[in-house]
């Protein structure tokens, strides 16, 4: 007798219990399935044992590649004396590593097992002292957010930006995975507080610090206490090597795991963080630079129009949710009018019979 | 301007596998109240998307444990539905109590070496698999944002993700050939501390 099973889509069912396994595995990890699909999934899981078995030897793995960097970088960076305060982690008490290891057990034993599962619990861990946590937070553009974490640390998340938290017992960690956020974080040694970047990786144990990521690079401004930056986690070679350390009132710049650390005069550092009271600050910055910046904060297009107004100087301080105002300003006091079209272009163009005045020596 | 609700992304793969392993115990528990194989199928769904939803909104300390209590208050409802006599069946239903084990030291090696060739498993996958692969468990990127990031379609993703885990696979099986011995010889510790487990857990 043969069972005959239609699979959907990519599934072949000549394929091996493991590549069938990897297929479901797959769907079930993009997000809430439909009934239909997931009773295809369950008569699938039916048809054979050995398919249940590959489901549960492929999890394993998968919810592994998930726990394994944190660890793996707390070690390599152990290795590194300068960076050994900050790092400091407690080995013993991680949860996560019993959790792995329990799941490497299942794995071992899953053929053997199968009938047993229910009795045997492969639950998260239970009853661990220190928070856990795990949080998506995103903002529109626009849109700022102050969230509190379960340590009594702060995020500040700037316009269009996205960071998931996820605490665990040996390391808070943090996943900035797009636009800017600053962090002030709750002390504790024995749990550092980390910020995963595609651009490198930022570790801190009490301190506070903003991160941007807007031009493609990592621009770390240290406001309080002392930092480390590693490079970006990525399974490359020489992941996670320690690349500088930064103290408060420096900024670090990494592009291609090359830090560029330069001390910031406190004019300098007011402009910089001036977005956590969703204030912009303009010093002489050119009307491009000036578009570039306001533009995170709005839907709206920009558009010089004529050319030549691109190096205008602005100065002053603006709200980031009063864009109108700023363009009120550039047209009474800059001589640049702006016109607004129907597919939410603004037009930025030089005002007729405006009058430049001499540059100031 | 409106606020976003903060969310976070469901583990459906480990829900899916601890569905897997318990399938049969829900399914055994649902019969008693559900007479029809398709309502118990509907049930199943609906305790899956419940513990789904309920895991991107809140921390669930034991996904599990939601995941029989829904079953229980799915029953329920049924059972409240058609008569009142069978509340001591939801006694027997109790998985909160059962403990992790906590790990030995040749378990804490195993883990080590374990993690070292999980991290050169996924060194190896072909470079856009391994990216997406890293997005995602790295990064915690969702597959429409890593599709997004690396211009590839929402079903390339997917490709991705079950290749990597496919070559991961393959990977470990093939260098953990040498170790095979030592393998055994936990299998059997494993087995004896199951079978010592069972008896004690057994139901009265």
């Amino acid at each position: 007798m043969k069972n005959i099973i239609q699979f959907p889509d990519a599934l072949n069912a000549d394929d091996d219990a493991s590549t069938q396994a990897a297929y479901w595995l797959a769907k079930m990890d993009s997000g809430l399935v439909e009934p239909q699909e997931f009773k295809d999934f369950l008569r699938w899981k039916r048809a054979d044992p050995q398919n249940a078995v590959a489901y549960i030897e492929l999890s394993n793995i998968f919810s592994d590649a998930g726990s394994n960097s944190a660890n793996d970088l707390a070690d390599k960076a152990n290795d590194a004396a300068a960076l050994k305060p900050a790092l400091a982690r407690d080995k013993n008490s991680s949860t996560q590593g019993r959790y792995l290891s329990f799941s490497l057990k299942i794995s071992i034993a899953a053929s053997l097992l199968i009938g047993l599962f229910v009795l045997l619990v492969s639950g998260l861990p239970l009853n661990s002292q220190a928070p856990q946590q795990s949080l998506d937070l995103v903002t529109q553009i626009g849109e700022q957010r102050s969230t509190e974490l379960k340590d009594g640390s702060q995020i500040l998340l700037n316009t269009q930006s996205q960071v998931n938290v996820r605490f665990k017992d040996n390391e808070r960690s943090v996943h900035l995975v797009a636009g800017e956020a600053h962090f002030d974080v709750a002390h504790d040694p024995k749990r550092p507080f980390r910020v995963y970047t595609p651009h490198g990786n930022v570790s801190a144990v009490g301190t506070a610090f903003s991160i941007n990521l807007v031009d493609q690079e990592l621009a770390v401004t240290v406001t309080e206490g002392r930092i480390a930056v590693s490079s970006a986690d990525t399974y490359g070679r020489q992941k996670n090597r320690p690349l500088a350390m930064v103290d408060a009132g420096h900024q670090v710049q990494v592009s291609n795991d090359v830090p560029r650390v330069n001390s910031i005069d406190t004019r300098t550092m007011e402009k910089q963080i001036a977005w956590h009271n969703g204030l912009l600050i303009f010093d002489g910055d050119s009307l491009t630079s000036v578009i570039a910046q306001i533009s995170r904060y709005t839907d709206k297009r920009f558009v010089i129009a004529d050319k030549d107004i691109g190096q205008v100087k602005i100065g002053g301080q603006f709200r980031t949710t009063e864009i109108e105002g700023l363009l009120e300003s550039l047209d009474s006091g800059f001589g640049i009018s702006a016109h607004y079209t129907k597919d939410n272009s603004v037009l930025l163009s030089r005002k007729k019979g405006y009058v430049q005045p001499e540059p100031r020596t | 301007m409106t606020m976003k609700a903060a969310s976070q992304d469901a583990d459906g793969v480990l829900l899916t596998r601890i569905f897997i392993e318990s399938e049969d115990a829900l399914r055994a528990f649902l019969t008693r109240f559900l007479k029809c194989q398709n309502d118990i199928d509907d049930a199943l769904y609906e305790a899956y998307a419940r513990t789904y939803r309920a895991m991107s909104s809140q921390d669930l300390d034991s996904p599990r444990a939601f995941l029989f209590r829904t079953a229980k208050n799915l029953a329920l409802n049924e059972l409240k539905r058609h008569s009142t006599q069978f509340e001591s069946n939801f006694a027997e239903l109790n998985i909160e109590d059962i403990a992790c084990a906590e790990p030995s030291v040749e378990e804490r090696l195993m883990e080590d070496q374990q993690r070292q060739l999980l991290n050169q498993a996924i060194e190896q996958l072909p470079k856009q698999c391994r990216k997406a692969f890293v997005l995602r468990k790295q990064h915690h990127f969702s597959h429409k944002s890593i599709s997004e990031k690396l211009n590839i379609s929402v079903r390339t993703v997917e490709r991705h993700m079950a290749n990597a885990v496919v070559k991961c696979s393959e990977y470990i099986k093939q260098s953990s050939q040498t170790h095979k011995r030592a393998t055994n010889k936990l299998l059997a510790c494993e087995k004896d501390q199951t079978e010592t487990r069972l008896s004690q857990s057994g139901t009265p």
